[in-house]
């Protein structure tokens, strides 16, 4: 008898996994995504009949999304895959929620177009645990008209960051509601400046902090320059995303995924102009890249053929092209930039959007993440360190400080 | 006698159940990993004693959110409380002469408490806007200087607390509006034969010690609710810039949510939970009895 | 006697009522007088325009000859006993009494607390205080009462709490708002006593405000009564019940509710009745085989001392007759004849005011 029933449920289970798998997808900040996501999985269940894709409720945040998959987790009922922020998926590795890809890669990665530099996004001590599905990168947002009236020329539009400053001095100079240039302070914007300078965070195996090294200390320095010389003003994040399309601000450093809102909240009032992020050093340069990545949570063999099978779509070229079209973020596979039958209408539509997108095929690198419990919290430190050089406080001090602090919280020696 | 206790368990048991099961527990929880270095999604934790509580404490960060909170608190506990006063004495005395327009006054005074504060956050980030908000524009229009009101580290805390009080004094004024319409007439009309016929006589007279439980009420509210200030935080500068407007929920909700440290968070949240208890009972045995005139 | 409180053609309108018309009122010195009517007559609000406290909208009120319509109640330093005491709870019964001394003796910066550690005139100030209140105390029996709050106190304790703040500061008239309106039966007649007492003690001139006749009758030199916001006759408590000067007064005086006889056919109780109301109170009639007017026993009410006779006559007027002592009594549905005196009879023209009956 009970062997009966057994046979049966197997039976049964095999006959729906041959008709029907199904895989639930967990994505973030639907105000972004929602759109994007049902028709990636629409197209994917279009030619992938066997596996139905569940989107599970977005969540409003990457934040909240990973509470909410780590809270899952605990009771068992976490998503086969998930979309996280590139700088969060190593919060679940830590939690050893994440199932690792090495097995399922392709033994040639550069031919589905995971270049080393697009797979070191999701790369930790040798294991592939994610894989980039939309990038950006630092990016400069530029104001046209107030250049023009502070005497810059768009054609000879400087190079290097002494240049920028100088222009930022000028258009800071053109009145009190208008500001020159802006920059977060924020850990994101100074890995960014740091990897233009050449320069890493951390030492390759993360045991010692290295932003206090000579292209450090530079790029930390840009924050005071930009204070002291060019009159930035401490207003808030969204006050500057607000200010620029606005008109008020001329130099912007931002996230290239910005460019549509901007676009669209600058029309009819300047045209803005996109600059990639100067760089400085000679070698070894890389910009730090936001994003999302997607993981594998589902430990499940079968599932994870089928999960496999979605990522695939969504990281290659077909997935990307969606993901490109209706987010602007930069792709994350190198067949989608390189075979122009993908979006060569795109980019002839949007010039702007190429310059990122170059930006990250040349220069993409991994968004450190510190690591441990305390791997968050520390670039709230960084973020009040910057603040204080923004203040006047000095540059090699506080930065040694900083470093300091960082090694004690992160258990460094 | 038997059956009787079975029929009041029948009738108690089930809501006590859901008490123990939903609020008790959860909070006995809170308590015990307040002990622990768990973290949100981990597989284990590890018993650490008071270290958690050392750090809030001893670390410049934990001292700095409760400083932040007080200094809030100390502004907008008095302020809103005062001017939730003089506002309903000015609407109460109005409601005799100008009936409608003290009705229309008493809703608009009320408006921002039953607005969501999320919403009104957003107006309030436009309106404090450094070179497009409306404040900046009439600072310049006055002559005076345009603030960063919400990025300046020594401006943010004040401007926060600011919001607070607009916030909370319409509450406050129409429990002192319901404490008024309470004081007999007839006192007033005692202190006037007496010689407290106006102003700050009248006030001391008779107002201000009629008004006792009704104050001892609304500062009550008002401090908790001051201390437990998160939502203009969260929405309009997330405790910076630099933690200088963080304050102890919003840390908490950062160790918390953000940071996903879930043990450190809960000995906040036991901190936090002590500290309102003890304040409010200090100031219900302290007050109490001299307000009730018993 | 000189005129120490008076009102002249006071007129007070709350919007377009008009609580109080034309009313001229005097309290002279060292009287003892009484605002009599019923509730919602217009006598408090008299009283309020006398202390102070409501400014007329017509008319003065004059103190000692001058005119202060417009002073504060304060500045008149009328004393006010209010009905409900109106105690301050949060004060002890020295601090409540002592509240009018130290409004009009300390200055605002001056009453602050401690001052007295830093200025000899102000300890000098409070002690005269502390000896004042402490006489005032001791005459009305609340020495051992100072240090409670009125929440502990009895309702007639509070009440004394409430003369003592009155009389602590040597007003210049005293005014009594339904003093015992809230005193039980027997602690009502002790305290009637007292404040007769406290009145000839004080010599200080008395208005009580009352809604109750045998407070008025019992304690006043004096009264006015007070019909629909005017003042309809003042006069001695006998004058009052024994010569009302309207029909007004004559239902609204007296125990029992006044029999009023309408003009009609001669040879009722009285020849001027054929041309004039005539009014006769319940007591005064009297079974009489004799009498003159004759009627129906309706109803029969048994009181104790005294039992009331329902009665209506052959022309159709309710009459009341009450019956002392041990008289047979009629039953329901006897024909009674009834006599009076004919100086217990009063006549009233047809604008009700009142005529003489010749004799």
């Amino acid at each position: 008898m009970k062997h009966l029933l057994l046979s049966a449920g197997v039976v049964l289970a095999a006959s729906a996994a041959a008709a029907e798998t199904e895989i639930r997808v967990h994505y973030a900040i639907p105000t972004i995504w929602a759109e994007t996501q049902e028709a990636l999985a629409e197209a994917f269940m279009a030619t992938h009949p066997d596996i139905k894709i569940t989107l599970d409720g977005p969540a409003e945040g990457y934040e909240d999304g990973v509470q909410r998959v780590l809270r899952e987790g605990i009771a068992g009922t976490a998503p086969d895959v998930a979309y996280v922020g590139l700088n969060l998926w190593r919060v679940l590795e830590d939690r050893g929620v994440l199932q690792p890809l090495d097995d399922f890669l392709p033994a040639d990665p550069m031919a589905a177009g995971y270049t080393p530099a697009l797979l070191s996004l999701g790369q930790y001590e040798g294991h592939q645990w994610a894989l980039g599905t939309s990038a950006s990168t630092m990016v400069l947002y530029v104001n046209p008209d107030l250049v023009e009236q502070a005497g810059g020329s768009m054609d000879d539009f400087p190079k290097d960051f002494d240049g920028i400053i100088e222009l930022a001095a000028k258009i800071d100079a053109l009145g009190d509601t208008v500001e020159g240039v802006w920059i977060g302070r924020h850990d994101w914007r100074f890995q960014s400046l740091l990897g233009a300078h050449g320069g890493r965070p951390m030492t390759e195996d993360e045991s010692d902090i290295t932003f206090d090294s000579e292209a450090g200390m530079t790029a930390a320095g840009l924050y005071k320059r930009f204070a002291e010389d060019a009159g930035m003003s401490s207003m808030s994040e969204n006050d500057a995303r607000q200010a620029f399309p606005a008109g008020t601000l001329g130099l912007f450093f931002e996230s290239s995924s910005l460019l549509k809102r901007f676009e669209e909240g600058s029309a009819g009032n300047f045209e803005l102009a996109v600059f990639g992020t100067p760089v400085v050093a000679e070698e070894n340069v890389y910009f730090p890249t936001g994003g999302s990545a997607i993981v594998m949570l589902t430990d499940d063999a079968e599932k994870q053929a089928a999960a496999w099978e979605y990522m695939t779509f969504v990281t290659g070229p077909e997935g990307q092209k969606v993901i490109v079209e209706t987010t602007g973020y930069a792709p994350a596979n190198k067949i989608v930039l390189d075979d122009e039958s993908y979006l060569g209408a795109y980019y002839a539509a949007n010039p702007n959007a190429k310059v990122g997108h170059a930006q990250v095929a040349a220069h993409a690198g991994p968004w450190y993440a510190y690591p441990g419990a305390e791997g968050v919290a520390v670039t709230d430190l960084i973020a009040a360190a910057l603040v204080e050089l923004t203040e006047g406080a000095a540059v090699e001090a506080t930065i040694s400080d900083l470093a300091d602090t960082l090694r004690m919280q992160l258990g460094m020696k | 006698m038997r059956n009787r206790a079975l029929t009041d368990l029948v009738l108690a048991g089930p809501a006590a159940l859901v008490v123990i099961l939903f609020i008790f527990l959860p909070v006995a929880v809170v308590f015990v990993l307040a002990f622990t270095d768990y973290q949100v999604g981990a597989r284990s934790a590890n018993w650490i004693g008071i270290e958690n509580f050392a750090t809030l404490f001893g670390s410049r960060q934990g001292r700095n959110a409760l400083l932040n909170t007080v200094v809030y608190a100390g502004i907008v506990i008095p302020a809103s409380v005062g001017l939730g006063l003089l506002v309903a004495m000015g609407l109460h005395r109005l409601t005799d002469i100008l009936p409608r327009l003290s009705a229309v006054l008493r809703t608009v005074y009320f408006l921002p408490v039953a607005a969501t504060l999320v919403a009104m956050a957003v107006s309030w980030q436009m309106l404090l806007h450094p070179s497009l908000g409306l404040i900046n524009t009439w600072m310049s229009v006055l002559g005076l200087a345009p603030q960063q009101w919400l990025s300046d580290r020594g401006l943010v805390l004040y401007t926060l607390a600011a919001i607070g009080i607009w916030q909370s004094v319409g509450y406050n004024m129409v429990l002192f509006l319901a404490g008024l319409a309470t004081i007999p007439t007839a006192l007033y009309d005692a202190a006037a034969v007496d010689g407290a016929d106006r102003g700050w006589s009248r006030f001391w007279t008779v107002t201000w010690p009629m008004l006792g439980p009704t104050t001892l009420f609304v500062v009550i509210v008002t401090a908790v609710n001051a201390f437990r200030v998160f939502e203009t935080v969260a929405t309009m500068t997330k405790g910076g810039p630099a933690f200088a407007s963080d304050t102890i929920v919003y840390a908490l909700y950062r160790e918390g949510f953000v940071y996903f440290k879930a043990g450190y968070a809960s000995a906040i949240t036991v901190v936090f939970f002590l500290a309102l208890l003890l304040l409010t009972a200090l100031q219900i045995m302290l007050v109490e009895r001299r307000v009730h005139y018993r | 006697m000189t005129a120490r409180l008076s009102l002249d053609g006071v007129t007070k309108r709350f919007g377009t009522t008009e609580a109080v018309r034309n009313v001229s009122l005097t309290l002279h010195d060292g009287e003892f007088m009484a605002l009599l009517g019923a509730s919602g007559c217009g006598k408090s609000t008299t009283l309020r325009l006398l202390a102070g406290l409501e400014a007329p909208s017509a008319g003065r009120v004059l103190l000692n000859g001058r005119d202060v319509t417009r002073d504060s109640a304060a500045a008149r330093n009328i004393a006010l006993m209010f009905q409900s005491y109106a105690l301050y709870p949060h004060l002890t019964v020295f601090q409540n009494i002592a509240l009018p001394l130290r409004m009009r003796g300390l200055s605002a910066v001056q009453r602050l607390p401690g001052t007295a550690l830093v200025s000899p005139v102000v300890r000098k100030r409070q002690a005269q205080i502390k000896a004042q209140v402490s006489q005032v105390a001791e005459m009305l029996r609340l020495g051992d009462l100072l240090a409670r709050k009125p929440g502990q106190l009895s309702g007639g304790q509070q009440q004394r709490v409430a003369l003592a703040r009155a009389l602590v500061r040597e007003p210049s008239a005293f005014l009594l708002d339904e003093p015992l309106s809230n005193l039980d039966t027997q602690l009502r007649a002790d305290t009637r006593d007292e404040i007769r007492a406290l009145h000839r003690r004080t010599g200080y001139p008395f208005l009580l405000v009352t809604h109750d006749q045998s407070d008025a009758l019992s304690m006043a030199d004096r009264i006015a009564v007070m019909i629909a916001g005017e003042i309809v006759q003042v006069g001695s408590p006998k004058e009052i019940f024994h010569r009302p000067q309207s029909i007004a007064v004559a239902e609204f005086i007296g125990h029992h509710r006044i029999n009023l006889l309408p003009p009609g056919p001669a040879g009722r109780l009285h020849p001027a009745g054929t041309r004039l109301w005539i009014g006769i109170r319940p007591e005064d009639l009297r079974l009489s085989p004799e009498g003159a007017l004759a009627a129906t026993v309706e109803s029969r009410a048994f009181h104790g001392e005294e039992t009331i006779l329902k009665l209506r006559d052959d022309a159709g007027t309710a009459l009341r007759i009450v019956l002392r002592g041990g008289e047979t009594l009629p039953n329901p549905g006897d024909t009674v004849r009834l006599a009076a005196n004919p100086a217990a009879l009063h006549g009233f023209g047809a604008d009700g005011r009142r005529e003489d009956i010749p004799a």
